[in-house]
């Protein structure tokens, strides 16, 4: 029974990032974001509806959903930028409005876009928004040090953003949110539009401060960083936070069902009629490169399945047990893949 | 300047003003490096002011007709008649600037009327008892009178009452120092109109009137230099509706109101960037076509005090219209709609005094037109500490009017 105390950021506690939030629910005091019914209507559009969750001391919680499922629309509310029509949000136990100087304090928001100035330097755009955050002059130069270093800018930050590479202004708009040292960071798709080595780059760094202490609400499309990344994962479309918990919580809700993915070419239709009268499968869909199949237990209908195939006339190239995975259970909440 | 090494937030009013004076340096700091501070602000104007002095100023020279009417009818008021209205050589007197002055004689009845109609720029009566005055004033009686000569005008032209009053005035420091036409009327009995007009002294009259035309008379340079400065000055305010849209749109709005900054301080600091690049940017435009074209633009108190209400109540005016764009696109095309407008109502494009009558008074309800009106007279030498308080009152008016509701419009679109 490990409490985290008021605001505390549970460096102590010997768990590992987060799992207690799945069970924590009693210490309220504990939790650095605490949002619930948010409502944020766009005209006749339900951006947001009826959102809630809350973010533990120390946790990632990603917020999972396609294009337009209202994340950014969320965390605006969240950061103060965006008020609510409906609901409530603390941070640390502070009630969060658009004009709450004291709780913005303790948010650092990394916006979807590239929110720095492109005729500034890097060094430049962190003084601006440093001194905003009313950070000190000799706290704030020593903070740009350390933040440049997390993100490893430090022999770039003389270059005007306009001159940086796309990664490197990825990189920089998260170094303006982390200098306050908040409490929350909230990244709004951070790796969106940028080459793979530095998307790795950017996952380590939010790694490292995850380790480091730092809550973090994280939002993407990308199923695997939700995977890599967060303790928590709440999947949002439609405005509506449709399902939420650990990855293990979240698979778990899909019935343990395993994923078949199986190539082959020859009549698919057939194929996947025949699969799908076979005991134990779920689902047998044609797909692009074969079959997509969903059974209780995977082993067991690997041979009926190879035999159906060759009943059929069709010719199997391959066969593969994919463990149910986000993709699985987004499926199965919204009824719709997560990639457009 | 600096904090202690604690954390502690600042409150009262310096923490207030703060972060605005941040956001100011930094917007600054931003329009001189992206250069458009130099060009909308110093190079625009300038170049603008050089064509438009260079093109305009040697064919479009402003022609004040100036009537006479005499209604004393002795034989000195009609010597000064003849002389100023005797056809010369060089045709119409010519200034120093370019600006000329002919002479019309009409009937004393008629003289008031013509000015309100503008079919002259302004009207010298010669009064009854002008010959008499100066008799006496040439005959050195102790007693004499003083010589004097009434001027009438159209208040919206101040600049050509004030060429009239020097006409004027010189009519009468002539007839008062030396003696001219009493010297004239000695020698004749009766008048001899044509030989006086050809004659020496009432040559040298002639001669002295274009000397002395309007104080300096109007600067072609200072007035298109003031004239485009104040249409640069448009798209210099509608930065700062401008900027925050494109803040907006690109996310950077968000991660401002994500501080402790709150929308009037940041839309204030944007203002005040504004006005500092504004009052500068005229200030340069006032040194460069001073120093390097010969301006003169006139005391520069005057200038200074106009420099100043001037950028307000065209940042206020664009302020207020740019608030009415909702995108980028409709922000920079509502400020080039209105600058251009009141650029042509305020006379921004053609010389001083130019223009129709209407022109002429639509032009005083245009902030363009109140500035522009106020610093020809100051180039002119003929403004008043009066004059110049009370275009800067009225610039000041329309500024803080406009600029307030500008603000909270802007505090609304941009801030939903
Ligand atoms: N300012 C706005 N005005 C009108 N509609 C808006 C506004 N902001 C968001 N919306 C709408 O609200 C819905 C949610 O948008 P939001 O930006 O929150 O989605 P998102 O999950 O962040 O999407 P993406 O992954 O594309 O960033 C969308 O349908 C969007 O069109
Ligand atoms: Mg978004």
């Amino acid at each position: 029974m490990v409490q985290v105390g008021t605001g505390g950021q549970a460096t102590g506690t010997s768990a590992g990032p987060g799992h207690e939030g799945a069970t924590g629910e009693g210490s309220a005091a504990g939790h650095v974001l605490e949002c619930s019914g948010l409502v944020r209507r766009f005209g006749d559009r339900v951006a947001v509806d009826h959102v809630g969750f809350r973010i533990a001391a120390n946790e990632t919680f990603g917020l999972l959903g396609p294009n337009g499922a209202g994340k950014t629309t969320t965390i605006s509310m969240i950061a103060g930028i965006l008020a609510p029509d409906e609901g409530e949000i603390r941070i640390a136990g502070i009630p969060m409005t658009t004009r709450a100087g004291a709780a913005k304090a303790l948010v650092g928001l990394v916006p979807q876009d590239l929110a720095l100035y492109p005729d500034l330097t890097i060094l430049e755009n962190l003084r601006f928004f440093g001194r905003l955050q009313q950070l000190p002059r000799r706290r704030l130069a020593a903070r740009i040090a350390e933040v440049l270093e997390v993100v490893g800018l430090a022999d770039r930050a003389r270059d005007r953003v306009q001159e940086c590479s796309g990664g490197m202004k990825r990189r920089a708009n998260i170094a303006v949110g982390l200098l306050h040292e908040p409490k929350l960071l909230i990244l709004d798709e951070p790796t969106v539009g940028i080459d793979p080595q530095s998307r790795n780059q950017i996952l380590e760094s939010i790694e490292q401060l995850g380790a480091a202490g730092m809550s973090v609400l994280y939002t993407t499309h990308y199923m695997e960083e939700a995977e890599r990344l967060c303790d928590r994962i709440g999947i949002i479309d439609n405005g509506r936070l449709v399902a939420e918990g650990t990855r293990r919580e979240l698979i778990e809700r899909v019935g343990e069902q395993d994923r078949i993915s199986v190539t082959a070419s020859g009549p698919l239709a057939e194929f996947a009629a025949a699969v799908a009268a076979l005991p134990g499968v779920t689902s047998a869909e044609p797909v692009e490169t074969g079959l997509a199949v969903t059974a209780v237990t995977a082993a067991e209908v690997l041979a009926p399945l190879v035999a159906a195939g060759e009943r059929v006339g069709v010719s199997i190239g391959s066969v593969q047990v994919v463990e149910p995975d986000l993709e699985t259970v987004f499926l199965e909440v919204t009824g719709k893949a997560l990639r457009d | 300047m600096t904090d202690g090494a604690g954390t502690a937030r600042p409150t009262g009013r310096r923490g207030w003003l703060r972060p605005v004076l941040l956001v100011m340096r930094t917007d600054l700091l931003r329009r001189v490096r992206n250069r458009s501070a130099i060009i909308t602000g110093i190079i625009g104007p300038l170049a603008m002011a050089a064509a438009f002095s260079l093109l305009l100023g040697g064919t479009d020279t402003v022609t004040f007709t100036i009537g006479l009417a005499d209604a004393d009818g002795s034989p000195a008021s009609r010597a000064v008649v003849t002389a100023l209205t005797a056809p010369s050589e060089q045709g119409p007197a010519e200034d120093s600037e370019g600006g000329r002055v002919q002479f019309e004689l009409v009937a004393p009845g008629e003289a008031a009327a013509a000015v309100d109609d503008d079919d002259l720029d302004a009207a010298i009566v010669l009064p009854p008892g002008f010959g008499a005055a100066a008799a006496a004033s040439s005959a050195g009686d102790d007693g004499a009178r003083a010589v004097t000569v009434t001027v009438l005008h159209d208040p919206t032209r101040s600049v050509a009452g004030q060429v009239a009053r020097s006409v004027a005035d010189e009519i009468t420091a002539e007839v008062n120092r030396r003696a001219l036409v009493g010297a004239g009327l000695a020698a004749a009995g009766a008048p001899r109109p044509a030989a006086d007009a050809q004659g020496e002294p009432s040559a040298q009259a002639v001669v002295l009137v274009p000397d002395q035309a309007g104080g300096d008379g109007p600067d072609l340079t200072a007035y298109y230099g003031a004239a485009m400065f104040i249409l640069f000055l448009y798209f210099t305010v509608g930065f700062v509706a401008r900027s925050l849209v494109v803040d907006r749109d690109g996310g950077i709005l968000g991660r401002l109101m994500a501080t402790p900054l709150t929308p009037a301080q940041l839309i204030m600091g944007r203002t005040l960037a504004v006005a500092v690049l504004g009052v500068g940017g005229f200030v340069v435009v006032w040194l460069v076509t001073s120093g390097a074209f010969g301006a003169d633009w006139g005391p520069p108190a005057g200038v200074l005090a106009m420099v100043v209400a001037t950028v307000l109540a065209i940042a206020g005016l664009g302020l207020l219209v740019s608030s009415l764009g909702r995108t980028e696109r409709q922000v920079e095309s509502y400020t080039a709609l209105v600058a251009f407008v009141l650029a042509l109502i305020g006379g921004n494009f053609i010389g001083p005094g130019a223009g129709s009558d209407i022109l002429r008074q639509m032009a005083l309800y245009t902030p363009n037109g109140q500035a522009l009106a106020a610093f020809t007279d100051l180039g002119a030498g003929v403004a008043t500490v009066d004059s110049i308080a009370r275009a800067a009152g009225i610039l000041l008016a329309i500024g803080l009017v406009t600029g307030v509701v500008g603000l909270l419009r802007i505090h609304r679109t941009v801030f939903r």
